[in-house]
């Protein structure tokens, strides 16, 4: 009977909803879904993670290459990200080229690593002017269920973790680099940015990691990113209804409460797989 | 039924042809009946016949449209000469994905056929039952009538955004404004009253 | 090259740090049985927003997802299969591959031999003017990787309630190097990239009827070849129990759960 209603009238069948503060999900307006990582499981790359945010599913892969560094400046590597949004994970989707959503999401993903300094490029250089390396950070959405930003971020951020370079080493007499693959080194994550996103209903109610039905029904949404520190790297508000400054702090105040959640998981996890 | 209930995948040998009767879900190959969906055994068996063999899934298994189903549709497009419209239900169950249908101005209505306006039939944005009647050729997409008196209308906004109320079968009103406006309104049936 | 306005800008060229790496790194692989089979892990159903999906691995690291999606509205009157392969940037050992025409003519390659491992097994006819879209992703290429999605798209298409004749399982082979190199079973990425010869089999167990043959490489004796299809069918028939019991795991959750499945597991 519900089913019918919704489908019909799917905007009135979520404000009933939102009236009694709930969600049709059975979550309240500000709980998240649960939030699990897995890291290192794709072993051809350098560094992976799964990141699952409820029913949305991001797996982040990251492989290094080498490349000359930038003409403009030579002490410095490249970070590549890029999102993948295709027919797998949502019928919304179609394949080929890189859309709109995917190359917005690719531009806010390469913001975030650009502001937050979650790495410093200038760590990727190995011979100035020479040889850096390149990080090519591939996100692929496996399964689309709203608030990918935030599972991009966070895929992103576990998968940087887990990244282990071969060391290299410069041969004096020929110019060339030589590679040892038995001696890896981690990155140095100097910063932990973590997304938290709110869609925003009627201009006024603020609900926290809309799932894909909520963010079609919103009328608008804002992605907030914040390090450890406290400190703001991005944020994300693409146009939509307006927001109140008070309202603007509200989100600002959650995304610092998140930011402890997803640190503690990740901190977790990292210490799970140690061990081995 | 038996509380065990057996499962079964596409192309498993359910019994032989002796034994029972190919129903939904199921094929027959080399006198046997075979699964053609992943899902659970059932047999029904009549008195004296033989019993019927079929696979079920629960209610949200794909459907398609078929000739002679009663769909819930929502009216896109209208001209003088047919309205476009997205099927959304089947029976009671939802698509997932919508199909296109057009309902042609002569089969909006039994009688009078010659005399009926599309536009004082149906409007965009309107919910409406019909019945498939062809699946179309090779250009056009799913044929729907709503030439019974069960079938058309079943819910409409007027002019003024308020959801209007049937008052015969040919007007609806808006409580809001009090006016009246034309449709092919739809003699609603106990079952449908869900949607 | 002209700039892609799409994705984010990289360096004009890299190179994977594997070609600076010293010679004869790599450990030998293993002496192995050529008949031995890798442990499959098979399971269906995790994926919310497609109809049917399955995930398929086989140990030693080959990863596929595969979703199915429609029956969706078609724009020609017959019932149509289009199967889409595609893999991951970071899914094999040496450099990423670049986007561009090459790739893509590679991952249409694979997705035809999909589509037609599947298309004898699904009943298009009872989908009069609709289509129903496989997408397989590889997620980590292990060798076998073609076997392994033919397998994890017929149950993501089982899955979806779409009706079929039978399951359709794959397994791939390839000769070992050498003059009289036998075939292995299920070869490893390293092994796949020594062989001379590579096919990869599909069949439908139930019926017992082969849905698929793709084989390329240098020839051999037809004889050779023929031992190839049969070791191939017989690998097929082992690795059907698996498959079949993991599509069974998922109806039996999803009537468990009741009418609208969550899907998500694990």
């Amino acid at each position: 009977m519900a089913a019918g209603f919704k489908t019909v009238e799917p905007l009135e069948y979520y404000r009933r909803f939102l009236k009694e503060n709930c969600r049709p999900d059975g979550r309240e307006l500000g709980e998240f879904r649960t939030t699990t990582v897995n890291i290192g499981s794709i072993t051809t790359a350098d560094g992976s993670a799964l990141v699952k945010l409820g029913n949305t599913t991001i797996i982040c892969g990251i492989k290094a290459e080498f490349a000359e560094p930038p003409a403009e400046s030579t002490n410095k590597g490249y970070v590549v990200p890029n999102v993948d949004l295709s027919p797998l994970c949502s019928s919304r989707f179609r394949s080929g080229p890189p859309g709109e959503e995917a190359q917005a999401a690719s531009q806010f993903i390469a913001d975030v690593i650009e502001n937050s300094e979650i790495i410093m490029k200038e760590d990727l250089c190995i011979a100035n002017g020479k040889l850096a390396w390149v990080l090519y950070c591939d996100l692929i959405c496996l399964d689309y269920d709203g608030n990918i930003l935030d599972a991009c971020t966070f895929a992103l951020l576990a998968a940087l973790k887990n990244v282990q370079l071969p060391s290299v080493t410069i041969n004096e007499e020929t110019g060339l680099a030589e590679v040892n693959l038995k001696e890896t080194n981690p990155l140095n994550i100097r910063k932990h940015p973590v997304a938290t996103s709110f869609a925003v209903f009627d201009d006024t109610i603020l609900i926290v990691d809309p799932t894909a039905e909520e963010e079609d029904l919103a009328t608008g949404t804002v992605t907030i990113v914040m390090d450890e520190e406290g400190r703001l790297c991005s944020v994300h508000k693409p146009g939509g209804s307006g927001l109140t400054a008070a309202k603007l702090q509200d989100c600002v105040t959650r995304a610092v409460t998140r930011h402890k959640e997803v640190k503690k998981l990740i901190d977790k996890v990292i210490k799970s797989i140690k061990p081995k | 039924m038996a509380p065990p209930v057996r499962c079964c995948v596409p192309g498993e040998r359910l019994c032989s042809l002796e034994e029972g009767a190919a129903g939904s879900g199921t094929y027959t190959r080399h006198g046997y009946v075979c699964a053609s969906l992943a899902g659970c055994l059932l047999k029904t068996s009549e008195d004296g016949a033989l019993p019927v063999v079929s696979v079920v899934r629960d209610a949200e298994s794909q459907l398609l449209p078929d000739v002679g189903a009663v769909v819930t549709c929502k009216v896109c497009s209208i001209n003088s000469r047919f309205a476009k419209v997205h099927i959304l239900y089947i029976g009671s169950t939802p698509l997932k994905s919508t199909f296109r249908g057009t309902i042609r101005r002569e089969d909006i209505r039994a009688t009078e056929k010659d005399k009926v306006e599309v536009y004082k039939s149906f409007r965009p944005g309107d919910i409406v039952l019909a019945k498939v009647i062809s699946l179309g050729d090779m250009q056009s997409n799913y044929l729907l009538s709503t030439a019974e008196n069960e079938l058309g209308v079943v819910v409409a906004h007027s002019e003024a955004g308020a959801q209007m109320v049937p008052i015969s079968w040919c007007e609806m009103q808006c409580p809001r404004t009090h006016s009246k406006e034309l449709r092919k309104v739809a003699r609603v049936q106990p079952e449908f009253l869900q949607t | 090259m002209p700039l892609d306005h799409r994705r984010v800008p990289g360096p004009e060229e890299s190179q994977a740090p594997l070609l600076y790496a010293a010679p004869g790194e790599e450990e030998a692989a293993p002496g192995r049985e050529a008949a031995a089979l890798r442990p499959l892990l098979a399971r269906a159903g995790l994926l919310s927003q497609a109809e049917g999906s399955a995930y398929v691995e086989l140990s030693g690291g080959t990863k596929v997802l595969c979703a199915v999606r429609g029956p969706r509205e078609a724009a020609e009157g017959r019932g149509r299969l289009l199967c889409e392969f595609r893999r991951a940037p970071f899914s094999s050992r040496g450099a990423r591959p670049r986007p561009g025409p090459a790739a893509a003519a590679r991952e249409r390659e694979l997705g035809l031999a999909l589509q037609e491992a599947l298309a004898p097994a699904v009943r298009l006819a009872r989908y009069p003017r609709a289509r129903l879209e496989v997408t397989a992703l590889l997620l980590q290429d292990g060798g076998s990787a073609l076997a392994a999605a033919i397998s994890a798209a017929a149950l993501a298409l089982a899955d979806a309630g779409v009706e079929m004749f039978d399951l359709v399982v794959g397994c791939g082979l390839c000769r070992a190097p050498g003059p009289a190199g036998a075939w292995l079973l299920q070869p490893s990425e390293a092994e796949e990239r020594a062989a001379p010869a590579r096919l990869t089999v599909a069949l439908m167990p139930g019926l017992n009827q082969v849905a698929g043959l793709l084989g390329s490489g240098q020839g051999g004796p037809p004889e050779s070849w023929a031992r190839a299809v049969r070791l191939g069918l017989e690998g097929c028939q082992r690795l059907y129990p698996v498959l079949r019991r993991s599509l069974l795991r998922a109806a039996e959750r999803r009537a468990a759960e009741g009418p609208r499945s969550t899907g998500s597991s694990a």
